[in-house]
Protein backbone atom coordinates (compact mmCIF):
# COMPACT_ATOMS: atom_id res chain seq x y z
CA UNK A 1 0.00 0.00 0.00
CA UNK A 2 1.29 3.81 -0.52
CA UNK A 3 1.65 5.74 2.50
CA UNK A 4 -0.74 8.77 1.90
CA UNK A 5 1.89 11.34 3.39
CA UNK A 6 4.81 10.99 1.58
CA UNK A 7 2.85 10.68 -1.64
CA UNK A 8 0.96 14.08 -1.13
CA UNK A 9 4.86 15.67 -0.81
CA UNK A 10 5.69 14.12 -3.82
CA UNK A 11 2.49 15.02 -5.72
CA UNK A 12 3.16 19.11 -3.92
CA UNK A 13 6.82 19.29 -4.72
CA UNK A 14 5.87 17.85 -8.65
CA UNK A 15 3.40 21.10 -8.79
CA UNK A 16 6.12 23.17 -7.54
CA UNK A 17 8.72 21.64 -9.60
CA UNK A 18 6.67 21.94 -12.88
CA UNK A 19 5.35 25.96 -12.02
CA UNK A 20 9.60 26.58 -11.37
CA UNK A 21 10.12 24.96 -14.95
CA UNK A 22 7.53 27.46 -16.63
CA UNK A 23 8.95 30.27 -14.98
CA UNK A 24 12.67 29.46 -15.69
CA UNK A 25 11.40 28.70 -19.08
CA UNK A 26 9.54 32.07 -19.87
CA UNK A 27 12.49 33.76 -18.49
CA UNK A 28 15.26 31.92 -20.05
CA UNK A 29 12.96 32.66 -23.44
CA UNK A 30 13.57 36.51 -23.01
CA UNK A 31 17.55 36.19 -22.68
CA UNK A 32 17.56 35.09 -26.14
CA UNK A 33 18.67 37.32 -28.97
CA UNK A 34 15.60 35.98 -30.74
CA UNK A 35 12.82 35.39 -28.18
CA UNK A 36 9.54 33.42 -29.12
CA UNK A 37 6.70 35.46 -28.55
CA UNK A 38 4.65 34.29 -26.01
CA UNK A 39 1.43 34.97 -28.00
CA UNK A 40 1.48 31.58 -30.50
CA UNK A 41 1.34 32.27 -34.34
CA UNK A 42 1.09 29.15 -36.48
CA UNK A 43 4.01 28.46 -38.56
CA UNK A 44 2.66 29.83 -41.37
CA UNK A 45 2.08 33.35 -40.07
CA UNK A 46 6.07 33.16 -38.92
CA UNK A 47 7.25 33.04 -42.37
CA UNK A 48 9.59 35.72 -43.70
CA UNK A 49 8.07 38.02 -46.29
CA UNK A 50 9.28 39.70 -48.47
CA UNK A 51 8.29 43.40 -49.29
CA UNK A 52 10.21 43.49 -52.30
CA UNK A 53 7.44 41.21 -54.58
CA UNK A 54 5.72 43.57 -56.70
CA UNK A 55 1.99 43.19 -56.50
CA UNK A 56 -0.46 43.70 -59.40
CA UNK A 57 -4.16 44.66 -60.19
CA UNK A 58 -7.46 43.25 -60.93
CA UNK A 59 -7.05 45.30 -64.15
CA UNK A 60 -3.35 43.89 -64.74
CA UNK A 61 -4.40 40.24 -64.62
CA UNK A 62 -7.42 40.95 -66.75
CA UNK A 63 -5.72 43.26 -69.17
CA UNK A 64 -2.36 42.35 -69.43
CA UNK A 65 -1.78 39.93 -71.96
CA UNK A 66 1.53 39.33 -69.85
CA UNK A 67 -0.13 38.85 -66.61
CA UNK A 68 -2.92 36.54 -68.80
CA UNK A 69 0.21 34.86 -69.71
CA UNK A 70 0.82 34.21 -65.88
CA UNK A 71 -0.26 30.78 -64.05
CA UNK A 72 -1.71 31.72 -60.80
CA UNK A 73 -1.03 30.55 -57.41
CA UNK A 74 -4.01 29.98 -54.96
CA UNK A 75 -2.57 30.25 -51.26
CA UNK A 76 -6.05 29.18 -49.47
CA UNK A 77 -6.43 26.39 -47.82
CA UNK A 78 -8.12 23.18 -50.39
CA UNK A 79 -11.41 23.71 -49.06
CA UNK A 80 -11.70 27.24 -50.28
CA UNK A 81 -9.84 25.96 -53.35
CA UNK A 82 -12.17 23.70 -54.43
CA UNK A 83 -15.23 25.85 -54.02
CA UNK A 84 -13.91 28.48 -56.71
CA UNK A 85 -10.26 29.93 -57.97
CA UNK A 86 -9.14 31.86 -61.06
CA UNK A 87 -8.62 30.17 -63.93
CA UNK A 88 -6.30 27.37 -64.47
CA UNK A 89 -4.62 28.54 -60.58
CA UNK A 90 -2.60 25.95 -58.70
CA UNK A 91 -3.46 25.01 -55.12
CA UNK A 92 -0.37 25.95 -52.80
CA UNK A 93 -2.02 26.54 -49.51
CA UNK A 94 0.76 27.97 -47.11
CA UNK A 95 0.53 25.41 -44.91
CA UNK A 96 2.17 23.19 -47.20
CA UNK A 97 4.62 25.71 -48.34
CA UNK A 98 5.59 25.58 -44.21
CA UNK A 99 5.85 22.28 -44.33
CA UNK A 100 8.45 22.21 -47.72
CA UNK A 101 5.88 20.51 -50.39
CA UNK A 102 6.36 22.86 -53.19
CA UNK A 103 4.49 19.98 -55.69
CA UNK A 104 2.37 20.56 -58.62
CA UNK A 105 4.34 24.03 -59.63
CA UNK A 106 5.48 24.33 -63.35
CA UNK A 107 9.17 23.30 -63.95
CA UNK A 108 10.53 26.22 -65.07
CA UNK A 109 11.54 28.95 -62.69
CA UNK A 110 11.61 31.39 -65.24
CA UNK A 111 7.82 31.43 -65.24
CA UNK A 112 5.45 33.77 -64.17
CA UNK A 113 3.26 32.92 -61.28
CA UNK A 114 1.16 35.54 -59.63
CA UNK A 115 -0.39 34.11 -55.95
CA UNK A 116 -3.46 35.32 -54.23
CA UNK A 117 -5.18 34.15 -51.40
CA UNK A 118 -8.88 35.40 -50.03
CA UNK A 119 -8.36 38.79 -50.30
CA UNK A 120 -6.33 42.08 -48.64
CA UNK A 121 -6.21 41.51 -45.21
CA UNK A 122 -4.94 37.65 -45.95
CA UNK A 123 -1.25 37.40 -45.09
CA UNK A 124 -0.70 33.74 -47.09
CA UNK A 125 -0.24 35.22 -50.53
CA UNK A 126 2.75 37.47 -49.57
CA UNK A 127 4.13 33.99 -47.44
CA UNK A 128 3.86 31.74 -50.29
CA UNK A 129 5.04 34.39 -52.61
CA UNK A 130 8.49 34.86 -50.44
CA UNK A 131 9.10 31.12 -50.25
CA UNK A 132 8.43 30.26 -53.69
CA UNK A 133 11.84 33.51 -54.46
CA UNK A 134 13.34 31.56 -51.75
CA UNK A 135 13.03 28.75 -53.43
CA UNK A 136 14.29 30.14 -57.01
CA UNK A 137 11.48 31.21 -58.87
CA UNK A 138 12.29 35.05 -60.58
CA UNK A 139 9.09 36.44 -61.85
CA UNK A 140 6.59 36.08 -58.68
CA UNK A 141 4.20 38.65 -57.64
CA UNK A 142 1.13 39.11 -55.81
CA UNK A 143 -2.37 39.61 -56.80
CA UNK A 144 -3.59 41.35 -53.71
CA UNK A 145 -7.01 42.15 -54.19
CA UNK A 146 -7.34 38.41 -54.05
CA UNK A 147 -10.25 35.55 -54.65
CA UNK A 148 -12.66 39.00 -53.22
CA UNK A 149 -12.11 40.98 -55.63
CA UNK A 150 -11.81 38.64 -58.34
CA UNK A 151 -15.17 37.10 -57.81
CA UNK A 152 -17.07 40.91 -56.61
CA UNK A 153 -16.19 41.81 -60.15
CA UNK A 154 -17.93 39.59 -62.01
CA UNK A 155 -15.31 37.21 -63.24
CA UNK A 156 -16.40 33.89 -63.33
CA UNK A 157 -14.36 31.11 -61.64
CA UNK B 1 21.53 0.40 -5.21
CA UNK B 2 20.60 -2.14 -2.04
CA UNK B 3 17.00 -3.01 -2.04
CA UNK B 4 16.55 -2.06 -5.42
CA UNK B 5 15.32 -4.60 -7.82
CA UNK B 6 17.23 -4.66 -10.90
CA UNK B 7 14.10 -4.29 -13.30
CA UNK B 8 13.27 -1.03 -11.76
CA UNK B 9 16.57 0.26 -11.71
CA UNK B 10 16.37 -0.45 -15.83
CA UNK B 11 13.26 0.60 -15.96
CA UNK B 12 13.97 3.89 -14.08
CA UNK B 13 16.91 4.70 -16.18
CA UNK B 14 15.81 4.10 -19.17
CA UNK B 15 12.34 6.80 -17.87
CA UNK B 16 15.26 9.50 -17.65
CA UNK B 17 16.86 8.37 -20.48
CA UNK B 18 14.01 8.77 -22.48
CA UNK B 19 12.77 12.18 -20.68
CA UNK B 20 15.89 13.96 -21.14
CA UNK B 21 16.59 13.14 -25.00
CA UNK B 22 12.72 14.12 -25.58
CA UNK B 23 13.38 17.24 -22.76
CA UNK B 24 16.71 18.66 -24.43
CA UNK B 25 15.56 18.44 -27.70
CA UNK B 26 12.47 19.89 -27.59
CA UNK B 27 14.47 22.93 -26.03
CA UNK B 28 16.41 23.82 -28.94
CA UNK B 29 13.46 23.83 -31.07
CA UNK B 30 10.53 25.55 -28.78
CA UNK B 31 8.95 26.35 -31.90
CA UNK B 32 8.17 23.00 -33.64
CA UNK B 33 7.12 22.21 -29.78
CA UNK B 34 4.74 24.61 -29.88
CA UNK B 35 3.64 23.67 -33.33
CA UNK B 36 2.95 20.35 -32.06
CA UNK B 37 0.76 21.10 -29.56
CA UNK B 38 -1.33 23.51 -31.89
CA UNK B 39 -1.73 20.76 -33.60
CA UNK B 40 -3.62 18.82 -30.77
CA UNK B 41 -6.26 21.24 -30.09
CA UNK B 42 -6.37 20.85 -26.77
CA UNK B 43 -4.26 23.91 -24.87
CA UNK B 44 -5.99 27.18 -25.05
CA UNK B 45 -3.55 29.39 -27.20
CA UNK B 46 -2.23 32.07 -24.80
CA UNK B 47 -0.91 29.00 -22.68
CA UNK B 48 0.82 27.21 -25.98
CA UNK B 49 3.52 28.87 -25.75
CA UNK B 50 5.06 29.01 -22.17
CA UNK B 51 4.04 25.44 -22.09
CA UNK B 52 6.52 24.70 -25.10
CA UNK B 53 8.85 27.14 -22.93
CA UNK B 54 8.44 24.89 -19.55
CA UNK B 55 7.41 21.38 -20.05
CA UNK B 56 11.04 20.43 -21.92
CA UNK B 57 13.08 22.00 -18.62
CA UNK B 58 9.92 20.16 -16.34
CA UNK B 59 11.08 16.56 -18.38
CA UNK B 60 14.69 17.29 -18.25
CA UNK B 61 14.46 17.74 -14.65
CA UNK B 62 12.25 14.71 -13.99
CA UNK B 63 14.69 12.71 -16.01
CA UNK B 64 17.68 13.87 -14.08
CA UNK B 65 15.45 13.25 -10.66
CA UNK B 66 15.39 9.40 -12.17
CA UNK B 67 18.68 8.86 -12.53
CA UNK B 68 19.27 8.61 -8.36
CA UNK B 69 19.13 10.21 -5.18
CA UNK B 70 16.66 11.39 -2.94
CA UNK B 71 14.12 12.68 -5.65
CA UNK B 72 13.68 9.85 -7.48
CA UNK B 73 10.25 9.00 -5.62
CA UNK B 74 8.81 12.98 -6.98
CA UNK B 75 10.78 12.17 -10.10
CA UNK B 76 8.64 9.02 -10.87
CA UNK B 77 5.47 10.57 -9.69
CA UNK B 78 6.61 13.13 -12.27
CA UNK B 79 6.95 10.68 -15.30
CA UNK B 80 3.63 9.06 -14.44
CA UNK B 81 1.99 12.50 -15.07
CA UNK B 82 3.76 13.20 -17.76
CA UNK B 83 2.83 9.82 -19.28
CA UNK B 84 -0.69 10.34 -18.57
CA UNK B 85 -1.11 14.06 -20.26
CA UNK B 86 0.67 12.17 -23.31
CA UNK B 87 -1.62 9.43 -23.02
CA UNK B 88 -4.78 11.70 -22.95
CA UNK B 89 -3.36 13.43 -25.75
CA UNK B 90 -2.21 11.51 -28.33
CA UNK B 91 -5.49 8.99 -27.29
CA UNK B 92 -7.64 12.76 -28.18
CA UNK B 93 -6.04 12.79 -31.36
CA UNK B 94 -7.10 10.33 -32.34
CA UNK B 95 -10.25 9.39 -31.50
CA UNK B 96 -10.70 13.02 -33.62
CA UNK B 97 -8.89 12.21 -36.88
CA UNK B 98 -6.39 15.04 -36.33
CA UNK B 99 -3.20 14.81 -37.95
CA UNK B 100 -1.09 15.80 -35.08
CA UNK B 101 2.93 16.40 -34.63
CA UNK B 102 3.78 16.77 -30.75
CA UNK B 103 7.58 17.05 -31.84
CA UNK B 104 7.93 15.16 -28.94
CA UNK B 105 11.58 13.99 -29.64
CA UNK B 106 12.31 17.60 -31.59
CA UNK B 107 12.23 17.46 -35.72
CA UNK B 108 13.66 13.49 -35.46
CA UNK B 109 11.17 12.28 -38.29
CA UNK B 110 11.75 8.53 -37.47
CA UNK B 111 10.72 9.25 -33.94
CA UNK B 112 7.51 11.29 -35.01
CA UNK B 113 4.54 8.80 -35.34
CA UNK B 114 0.52 8.34 -36.28
CA UNK B 115 -1.79 8.81 -33.20
CA UNK B 116 -2.09 5.17 -32.65
CA UNK B 117 1.43 5.56 -32.63
CA UNK B 118 1.30 7.97 -29.85
CA UNK B 119 -1.31 6.00 -28.08
CA UNK B 120 0.98 3.06 -27.73
CA UNK B 121 4.54 4.69 -26.96
CA UNK B 122 2.55 7.01 -24.04
CA UNK B 123 0.80 4.13 -22.98
CA UNK B 124 3.99 1.97 -22.94
CA UNK B 125 5.67 4.68 -20.74
CA UNK B 126 2.42 5.17 -18.48
CA UNK B 127 2.82 1.58 -17.32
CA UNK B 128 6.79 1.93 -16.51
CA UNK B 129 6.79 5.07 -14.91
CA UNK B 130 3.65 4.17 -12.81
CA UNK B 131 5.56 0.82 -12.04
CA UNK B 132 8.70 2.77 -11.08
CA UNK B 133 6.71 5.16 -8.95
CA UNK B 134 4.91 2.73 -7.10
CA UNK B 135 8.33 0.40 -6.37
CA UNK B 136 9.92 4.07 -5.66
CA UNK B 137 6.94 4.27 -2.80
CA UNK B 138 7.10 0.79 -1.29
CA UNK B 139 10.73 1.11 -1.36
CA UNK B 140 10.58 3.90 0.62
CA UNK B 141 7.73 3.12 2.42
Amino acid sequence: MFRTVPMLRDAALVGLAFLACMGAGIAINFLQTEPLPLAYKPRAQRLPTDSRIPTVSLADITSDDRKKASVFIDAREPVFFEDGHLPGAINLPASRVAGGDFRGLPPDPATPLIVYCSGRDCPDSHLVASALVAKGFQNVSVFSGGWDEWSASGNQP
Amino acid sequence: MVGIREPTMIARLTLAAVLLIAGILKVLDPAGFADGLASFQLVPAPLIVPLALGVPLFEILTGAALLGGRFRSPGALAATGLAAAFTVSYATAWLRGLDVSCSCFGSIQFLQVTPAGGVLRAVVLLALSAWVAREEHRRRA
